[in-house]
C-alpha cells in the first residue's frame, strides 16, 4: 500500500510542472501589453519600454520561464501589477476566508447530499424519491449567481438575518456556502441515488437480506459501505466546481476571498496575480484528486493488500 | 400427436427502437420538459418578430417599474421591457449551447473513438491532453480560455466547447474500448471489414445512447457556464439581451427592483432544468438494465 | 445416525408467485406443492424459467425489490405456518430457521467485509452470545466445512477465495445457526466440474453428521442422482411430478421426466442423435390452456389441451400431474 501511495504521489509531480508551464505559457498569450498597462494610458514609448525592462518582460521567454519557476520555489509569486505589493501578500490575505468558505460548502453539501441520495434511493418510484430528486435537479440546473441573489434578497434584505457582503464572522459564512453548495450537493445526492441503486441489485445484498438483517443494516452497512467508494470518488471531482463556482459566488457577495481576487486581476491584467492564481487553483484542484485516490485505497481492501 | 405450433408465440418480440419508445412515453416529465424545449425554440427563432417592445426600446418615463399589464416582467434601469429583452435572449442562449456542445460532442467522439480503438501513442496522447483540460477547474479553465481570446459571445462558445470535449471523448473511449472485444466486433472483423467500417458502424451506434444523454445534459450546463461568463463580464457584453447579463445588470437594483434579476434568473433556471429532465428521461429509456 | 421421524417439516400448497411488470403479469409459480421430509434432502428439477428459484425465493420472503408477490398458498414450516406473517416476524426466519445458499459464490459475499465478520453478523443477530464465543462458533462451522486454514480465511477478504471456498463460506454462514431447512439455489452450477464434486461430497458429509434438511433446486439431473432423496420435477410453475428419487429415475411416469431422463448421453451408449424434447418451452404471456406441456408431448390426448389434469399417486407417494394415468379419460391407469 505504501508503494501505491508513493507512486501516486510521484505520478502528480509531472502533472505539476506541466501545469506550471502551461499557467506561464498561457498567461503571456493573453492580448494587451501589460508594459502598457502598467505605464498607464499617456505614458510614452520610453517610459514604457522602462517599465517593461523592470518587469523583465524583454527577456527572452526561457530566462523568464526560470526565473518564474525559480521564483515560485522560493515562495515568491511575482508583484502585482495593480497594487506594486508582492503577490503572495495579496493571496495571503484572501486565502484563508476562501478556504473556510469552500470547507464549509463542501462538508454540508456531502452531508446533505449523500443522506438525500440515500433517501432517495431507499424509496426509489416513492414520493420520497419523486421530492429528492427534484430537489436535486432543481439544484444543478438553477445558476448559483442567480440563487445567490434570492438568497441575498430574502434572508439578508427582507428578514436581515445574515449580512449581505464582507467576510469577518460565521454568519457571513452562511448565505455564500450555501449557494456556493447547493449544486454540488445536487450532483452528490444524483449519484448517491444512483450508486445505491446499483449496489442494491447486487447478489451479496441478496445475502444479507437471506441472513436475516434489517433493511436499515443492509442499507447502511452492506450497500452504503461499498457505495461510499465511489461517492467519495464523485464528491472529490466536485473540488474543481467549487472552486469554479467561488468565482462566481465571492462576485455575488464581495467576499473578499481568491475567487474574487482572480476576477479582479482579469479585468485588470495583472499577470502576476492571474498566474498566481490559476497555478494555485490548479494545484489545490491536483491535491484533492491525489487526496481522493489515497483514500480510496484505504477504503477500497482489494488494493490495500496488493 | 404433437399439436401444431401457437399462433401468438412469435409475436411478441421488440425492437430497441420500439422499446426505447414505451419506456420514454413512460417518463411524463421528460415529455413536458421536450415540450418546453420544443417551445423555445420555437420562440428563439420567431422571437424578434412577436416581442411587443423592442429590445432597445428606452422608455424613460417607466424605468424600474416591476410587472404590469402592460410590462409583464417589468423594466430595466432604462425603461426597457424585460419580457422582450428575455425573450430575444433564448436565441442566444440556445444557439450557444447547440453550438458549443455539437462542436463539443463531435471532436470529443472522433477523438474518443480513434485513441479508444487505435490504442497506443495516439491513445495516450488524447488522453493526456483530456486529462490536462480536466485538471483544470470547469469554469477556471473556460475563463483562461476567454481571458486570452478576449471576451464576447463567439469566445465564450469555443470555450465552453473547449472544456466539454474531454467529457465526451473519455465516454466514448470507454465505449470504445468495451466494444472493440466483443464478439460481435470481431466477427465483423474476421468478414474482412475495414477499421473504418467497424468505427462507424459497429461501434459508434453503441455509444450512441450514452452520446445522446450527455449531449443534452451537457448543454444544460453549458448554458450555465455560458451566462456565468456573461455574468462575470466576459461574454457577451451590452446592449446583447443574454440572460446572464440580463441578471448582473440588475445586481445594482437588487434593494429596489427584484424583478430585473429574478426574470432573467428564472429564464436561464427553467431552460437548463429541461434539458435536464430530459436527459435524465433519455438516460432512463435508453439505460437496458433499467427493469421495471 | 439417529432414525428421522417420517415428519414433515416443510409442506407447501398451492403456492402462487406473480410478477406484475409493466408488459404484463407472468405467472411464475402457479400451483405448487411441495413436501420435504425431515433430515432428507428434496431436489427441485426443471429448465430455467420452470419458477424452481422463484419458489425457493417465495419459501424465504425474499420477493422486495422485484415484483414479484406471493398470491396464494400456505407454506407450513414444521407445524407453523408461515403464508401470513409479517414482514419483520419473515425476517427473523431469515438466516435463523430458514437459510438460503445461492448460485454465484463469486458474488455473493461482501466485497469489503471480511469473511469472520460476515459470519459472526449471523450469529450475534439471531443468538445471545458474546462476540468472542460467535467467533469461536464461527471457526468451528468453518472447520467443518473443511476450508482450508479457516483461522486464517476469517480475517481474510471474498477477494482473495476461490469460488470453491466461497461456496463453503457460504455454506458455513447458512449452517451455523442450526437452520431447520436449507434451501441450497443451484449452488454448484458456477463451479469448475472438479470443485463441484467436492461441493457435492461436502453437502453429502454434512447430511450424515449435522442433519438438516435441505431442499436442493437444480437443472442438472445427474447432481440430483448424487444428493437427493426425493425429487420435484417442474415445469412452467408447476410441480409435475414428485417421489423417491430411485423410483422416478427408474420409472418416471410424466413424459417431461421421461424426456429428460432420455435426453442425458450415457456413457459407453452408441447414438446419432442425441434424444430432446421436442419444441420449446411457452412463452410466460401466452401459456397453453391445459396441460402445459401438452404441446411438446408425443402422447398427448384430446382433454390434455382442454384442461389441466390432477396429481395421480402411486405407490410410496410418488405422484405425477398427467391424464395419462386417468382411466376415465382414456389413459392407461396406474
Amino acid at each position: 500500500m505504501l508503494r501505491y501511495i508513493v507512486k501516486r504521489v510521484l505520478e502528480v509531480i509531472p502533472t505539476l510542472l506541466l501545469i506550471t508551464f502551461f499557467v506561464f505559457m498561457f498567461v503571456r498569450m493573453i492580448p494587451g501589453d501589460p508594459a502598457r498597462l502598467v505605464a498607464g494610458v499617456d505614458a510614452t514609448g520610453d517610459t514604457i519600454e522602462v517599465i517593461r525592462e523592470q518587469l523583465g518582460l524583454n527577456k527572452p521567454l526561457f530566462t523568464q520561464y526560470f526565473n518564474y519557476m525559480a521564483g515560485l520555489f522560493k515562495g515568491d509569486l511575482g508583484t502585482s501589477l495593480k497594487t506594486n505589493r508582492a503577490v503572495s501578500y495579496e493571496i495571503g490575505l484572501r486565502y484563508g476566508n476562501t478556504i473556510k468558505l469552500a470547507a464549509a460548502s463542501l462538508t454540508w453539501s456531502c452531508i446533505v447530499g449523500i443522506l438525500l441520495g440515500i433517501w432517495s434511493g431507499k424509496n426509489r418510484s416513492k414520493w420520497q424519491d419523486y421530492t429528492g430528486m427534484t430537489i436535486a435537479i432543481s439544484g444543478i440546473s438553477m445558476p448559483s449567481f442567480w440563487l445567490g441573489f434570492i438568497v441575498i434578497m430574502i434572508f439578508s434584505v427582507k428578514l436581515k438575518w445574515f449580512p449581505t457582503t464582507g467576510a469577518g464572522s460565521w454568519k457571513n459564512l452562511v448565505l455564500p456556502a450555501f449557494t456556493l453548495g447547493s449544486s454540488i450537493a445536487a450532483i452528490i445526492a444524483r449519484f448517491t441515488r444512483s450508486s445505491i441503486l446499483e449496489v442494491m441489485k447486487e447478489d451479496y445484498i441478496r445475502t444479507a437480506r437471506a441472513k436475516g438483517l434489517k433493511e436499515k443494516i443492509v442499507v447502511w452497512k452492506h450497500a452504503f459501505r461499498n457505495s461510499m467508494i465511489s461517492v467519495i470518488t464523485v464528491a472529490g471531482m466536485q473540488f474543481g466546481h467549487l472552486l469554479g463556482g467561488s468565482v462566481v459566488t465571492e462576485s455575488v457577495f464581495a467576499y473578499p476571498g481568491i475567487g474574487s481576487y482572480l476576477l479582479d486581476s482579469i479585468n485588470y491584467r495583472d499577470y502576476p496575480a492571474i498566474q498566481s492564481l490559476i497555478l494555485i487553483f490548479s494545484l489545490h484542484f491536483i491535491l484533492i484528486n491525489l487526496v481522493v485516490d489515497l483514500l480510496y485505497a484505504v477504503l477500497n481492501p482489494e488494493i490495500q493488500l496488493s | 400427436m404433437i399439436k401444431k405450433k401457437q399462433k401468438d408465440q412469435n409475436t411478441d418480440f421488440s425492437t430497441p427502437f420500439s422499446e426505447f419508445t414505451r419506456k420514454f412515453k413512460k417518463q411524463k416529465t421528460a415529455i413536458v420538459a421536450g415540450g418546453f424545449i420544443l417551445l423555445l425554440c420555437v420562440i428563439a427563432i420567431i422571437a424578434y418578430q412577436i416581442v411587443p417592445y423592442g429590445i432597445n426600446e428606452y422608455d424613460y418615463s417607466s424605468i424600474l417599474k416591476g410587472p404590469s399589464a402592460a410590462h409583464w416582467f417589468g423594466t430595466d434601469e432604462f425603461g426597457r421591457d424585460i419580457f422582450s429583452r428575455v425573450l430575444c435572449g433564448t436565441r442566444i442562449s440556445l444557439s450557444v449551447g447547440l453550438v458549443s456542445v455539437t462542436t463539443a460532442a463531435v471532436t470529443g467522439t472522433l477523438l474518443g473513438l480513434i485513441g479508444g480503438y487505435y490504442g497506443g501513442w495516439i491513445d495516450s496522447i488524447i488522453m493526456r491532453i483530456c486529462d490536462t483540460l480536466l485538471a483544470f477547474p470547469g469554469l477556471i479553465l473556460a475563463i483562461g480560455i476567454v481571458a486570452i481570446l478576449g471576451p464576447g459571445l463567439y469566445n465564450v462558445v469555443i470555450a465552453v466547447a473547449i472544456f466539454g470535449i474531454p467529457n465526451f471523448a473519455r465516454l466514448v473511449r470507454s465505449t470504445t474500448l468495451q466494444l472493440k472485444n466483443s464478439v460481435y466486433v470481431m466477427a465483423a472483423r474476421s468478414l474482412g471489414a475495414t477499421d473504418s467500417r467497424i468505427l462507424f458502424r459497429y461501434i459508434l451506434p453503441g455509444a450512441v445512447p450514452n452520446i445522446i444523454v450527455q449531449y443534452t445534459m451537457s448543454i444544460g450546463s453549458s448554458i450555465l457556464t455560458a451566462s456565468s461568463l456573461s455574468f462575470l463580464g466576459m461574454g457577451a457584453s451590452p446592449p446583447t439581451p443574454e440572460w446572464g447579463l440580463l441578471l448582473s445588470n440588475g445586481r445594482n437594483y437588487m434593494l429596489t427592483a427584484m424583478h430585473v434579476t429574478i426574470f432573467p434568473g428564472l429564464a436561464i433556471f427553467m431552460t437548463v432544468l429541461s434539458f435536464n429532465l430530459l436527459g435524465d428521461g433519455l438516460r432512463d429509456a435508453l439505460d437496458p438494465k433499467l427493469n421495471e | 445416525m439417529a432414525e428421522h421421524k417420517e415428519k414433515n417439516i416443510l409442506e407447501i400448497k398451492n403456492l402462487c408467485t406473480y410478477f406484475f411488470t409493466d408488459s404484463g403479469t407472468i405467472k411464475s409459480v402457479d400451483g405448487v406443492d411441495i413436501t420435504l421430509k425431515e433430515g432428507s434432502t428434496l431436489g427441485i428439477v426443471g429448465e430455467s424459467g420452470s419458477g424452481k428459484s422463484v419458489t425457493a425465493l417465495s419459501i424465504m420472503g425474499l420477493l422486495m425489490g422485484t415484483t414479484g408477490k406471493v398470491v396464494d398458498g400456505k407454506i407450513i414450516l414444521d407445524g407453523d405456518d408461515i403464508s401470513h406473517i409479517t414482514p419483520e416476524q419473515q425476517r427473523k426466519l431469515r438466516g435463523n430457521q430458514i437459510a438460503m445458499i445461492f448460485q454465484e459464490p463469486m458474488t455473493s459475499l461482501n466485497p469489503v467485509m471480511k469473511i469472520g465478520n460476515q459470519i459472526m453478523e449471523v450469529i450475534l443477530l439471531h443468538q445471545k452470545v458474546t462476540k468472542a464465543q460467535a467467533r469461536q462458533m464461527t471457526l468451528e462451522i468453518l472447520k467443518k466445512t473443511d476450508i482450508p486454514r479457516a483461522e486464517r480465511i476469517m480475517d481474510e477478504y471474498p477477494f482473495q477465495l476461490s469460488g470453491g471456498q466461497r461456496q463453503r463460506v457460504m455454506i458455513a454462514m447458512g449452517l451455523v445457526c442450526n437452520p431447520k431447512i436449507l434451501i441450497a439455489d443451484e449452488p454448484t452450477t458456477a463451479l469448475d466440474v472438479t470443485i463441484q464434486a467436492q461441493i457435492l461430497d461436502l453437502m453429502n458429509h454434512l447430511k450424515k453428521t449435522i442433519g438438516t434438511s435441505t431442499i436442493f433446486v437444480t437443472h442438472n439431473l445427474g447432481v440430483v442422482a448424487e444428493i437427493c432423496d426425493e425429487v420435484a420435477v417442474m415445469y412452467c410453475g408447476r410441480v409435475v411430478e414428485a417421489g423417491d428419487v430411485y423410483r422416478i429415475f427408474a420409472e418416471p411416469k410424466h413424459p417431461y421426466t421421461k424426456g429428460l431422463l432420455a435426453s442425458i448421453p450415457k456413457l459407453g451408449e452408441h447414438v446419432e442423435r442425441l434424444d430432446c424434447i421436442p419444441g420449446n418451452v411457452p412463452n410466460p404471456k401466452f401459456m397453453p390452456a391445459g396441460c402445459k406441456f401438452a404441446p411438446r408431448c408425443a402422447e398427448a390426448m384430446d382433454i390434455c389441451h382442454e384442461k389441466e389434469p390432477e396429481f395421480y399417486e402411486f405407490e410410496n407417494g410418488h405422484k405425477s400431474k398427467c391424464w395419462l394415468y386417468d382411466k376415465k379419460e382414456g389413459g392407461v391407469g396406474r
